[in-house]
């Protein structure tokens, strides 16, 4: 018998699988319940709740993740498909939704898939909600896209040093904590001692900013001027010198400027005179 | 083949593979004429309407900051999209199912994130996950330690381009020498990161029992200012501290005793 080519056995397994799986996405009595149409009155929900009124209107088990159950989301829907309204509400947060089982989905965050560096990078941003990486710029809106870039941009690929070297956010902290100030009066004045559950709402949501902002943020002063992250290039792009008794990594700038990082090394003689390269 | 794979299993099983601000489904109901007109109306009440006149769903990542809003345009379901969207401070798209989809946009300076405390553990949590692995070792100095490690593994040709002012590149090193330029890379991009994350953690985990203090009092132009932090009560003698930064402090500062 003459062989079949092996694309072509490939691509007739290929096909025979998606024909599998199209019949299984068939008898799958979940995908009736998810074409549900569903109607939720406009209004603010948490997500627990929004959820629910899925569940219930769907016969399915959706849930959140128990860490998003009491996010708030604001919800019309209108005789709306219940997958449609799980893929906008997840549009909106950055969120995913995922079948747990037969009738059971589940909505968290999304997790990116990703090798290596960029890929831990890739992921470190997709841990931070959404809402904080549009403040942050780490995520460009579309109409702040144009104005972002013309700051030089927001990065499309986090570095863990910059985290929060964008202005949004260093002028969201600095504008909560004079509202905080100004809000706990002289309970602040010095000395004072405030117990975090004492705070109303609005308090809480300022105080929280700032102690992300100060783990997470950095503003441009605090770092090092000029510096680049190795780490965002290929290691390809890397360069070892010899400094004094400094052993430095790094990156040669468009402007011929040698940046990255470097500690001291013992038993290395000292370096002759710098070369031109060595600006 | 794997990502030919992935398009012709999302086609069959119709996956939705969307992007934010498409162009939204497509038919005539995009380009219908659609009327907004409502004084003084909140969020969900904009979308009530939306969803009455033009027909559309819509879901938003939470209350905006702005709490009710005018509302007069008569165009195309975007240019209502667009409408909300600057009423409210939020950028506004579709589906491709053709459900309106809206997001902060933070124009407004009063814009803020939810920052939804059981989130944030979530986020510190898992930034730390991620990043501990990545770590050669739990040692604090383990840059150092990699940094000293490659110097003595260099020849005496590559010591001496060092010293003449050159610079070696990666092409230069055998691969044990690379396995090791790049543990240290990744050691100086992590742990730092990994140390304020689980700070951060520490933070937020503790944080319903935590106290708001002020400390060192400042007077500078007539006005007072205090520096706020996050005390967390715990192991340590004085808790982990956060600070906050400056705040100034209403009313004009107590003239100075002569």
């Amino acid at each position: 018998m003459k062989r079949v080519p092996g694309c072509i056995e490939a691509l007739l397994v290929l096909a025979g699988w998606l024909l599998g799986a199209r019949a299984l996405a068939a008898d799958d009595p979940d995908v009736p319940r998810l074409l549900t149409r569903v109607t939720v009155e406009a209004a603010a929900y948490t997500l627990a709740e929004a959820a629910e009124a899925l569940s219930k209107q769907t016969g399915l088990r959706i849930e959140p993740e128990p860490y998003l159950r009491e996010r708030l989301v604001v919800v019309s829907l209108r005789q709306t498909p219940a997958r449609d309204a799980l893929v906008a509400l997840c549009e909106a947060n950055g969120w995913a939704w995922r079948r747990v089982e037969q009738g059971v989905y589940r909505i968290g965050r999304r997790a990116p898939a990703g090798s290596g560096l960029k890929g831990v990078a890739l992921r470190y941003q997709a841990a931070i909600p959404l809402d904080l990486r549009l403040l942050a710029g780490f995520e460009r809106s579309s109409v702040t896209a144009a104005e972002a870039a013309r700051e030089g941009g927001p990065n499309s690929l986090v570095s863990f040093g910059r985290l929060g070297v964008h202005k949004g956010l260093i002028q969201a902290v600095q504008a909560d904590l004079a509202a905080l100030g100004r809000s706990l009066g002289d309970r602040i004045a010095a000395g004072g001692t405030i117990p975090v559950r004492e705070l109303d709402e609005r308090q809480l949501r300022w105080t929280l900013l700032a102690v992300v902002a100060y783990h997470l943020g950095r503003t441009p002063e605090q770092l090092p001027r000029g510096e680049v992250y190795p780490y965002e290039a290929d290691l390809r792009l890397l360069g070892i010198r010899l400094k004094g008794n400094l052993l430095e990594f790094g990156t040669e700038g468009p402007d011929g400027t040698f940046a990255g990082f470097g500690g001291p090394v013992p038993g290395l003689p000292e370096p002759g005179p710098p070369s031109q390269r060595d600006r | 083949m794997v990502i030919l794979l992935s398009v012709l299993l999302a086609a069959a099983l119709r996956v939705p593979t969307l992007d934010f601000l498409r162009d939204g489904p497509q038919g005539a109901r995009r380009e219908n004429e659609v009327t907004l007109r409502a004084a003084a109306v909140d969020l969900p009440g904009a979308l009530r309407l939306l969803s009455e006149k033009a027909g559309v769903s819509a879901v938003t990542d939470g209350p905006s900051a702005r709490e009710r809003a005018d509302l007069d345009v008569s165009g195309t379901l975007r240019d209502a999209l667009k409408a909300i969207g600057d009423a409210f401070d939020l950028d506004a798209g579709l589906t491709r199912e053709g459900v309106a989809v809206f997001r902060k946009r933070f124009a407004d300076p009063a814009t803020r994130p939810q920052m939804h405390l059981p989130e944030l553990r979530q986020m510190a949590r898992e930034i730390t996950h991620l990043l501990k692995p990545l770590r050669s070792s739990d040692d604090p100095e383990a840059v150092r330690v990699g940094r000293e490690a490659l110097a003595r593994s260099f020849t005496a040709g590559q010591v001496e381009r060092l010293i003449a002012g050159d610079r070696l590149t990666v092409a230069d090193l055998d691969p044990q020498q690379t396995a090791l330029v790049q543990r240290i890379v990744t050691d100086h991009a992590v742990a730092g990161a990994y140390l304020e994350c689980r700070n951060l953690l520490r933070a937020l985990e503790g944080f319903d029992t935590a106290f708001i203090e002020s400390a060192g009092a400042s007077t500078s132009g007539g006005r007072r200012t205090v520096h706020l932090h996050v005390r967390l009560p715990g192991a340590w003698p004085q808790g982990l501290i956060v600070p906050l930064g400056p705040v100034a402090l209403e009313g004009a500062a107590p003239e100075a005793k002569r």
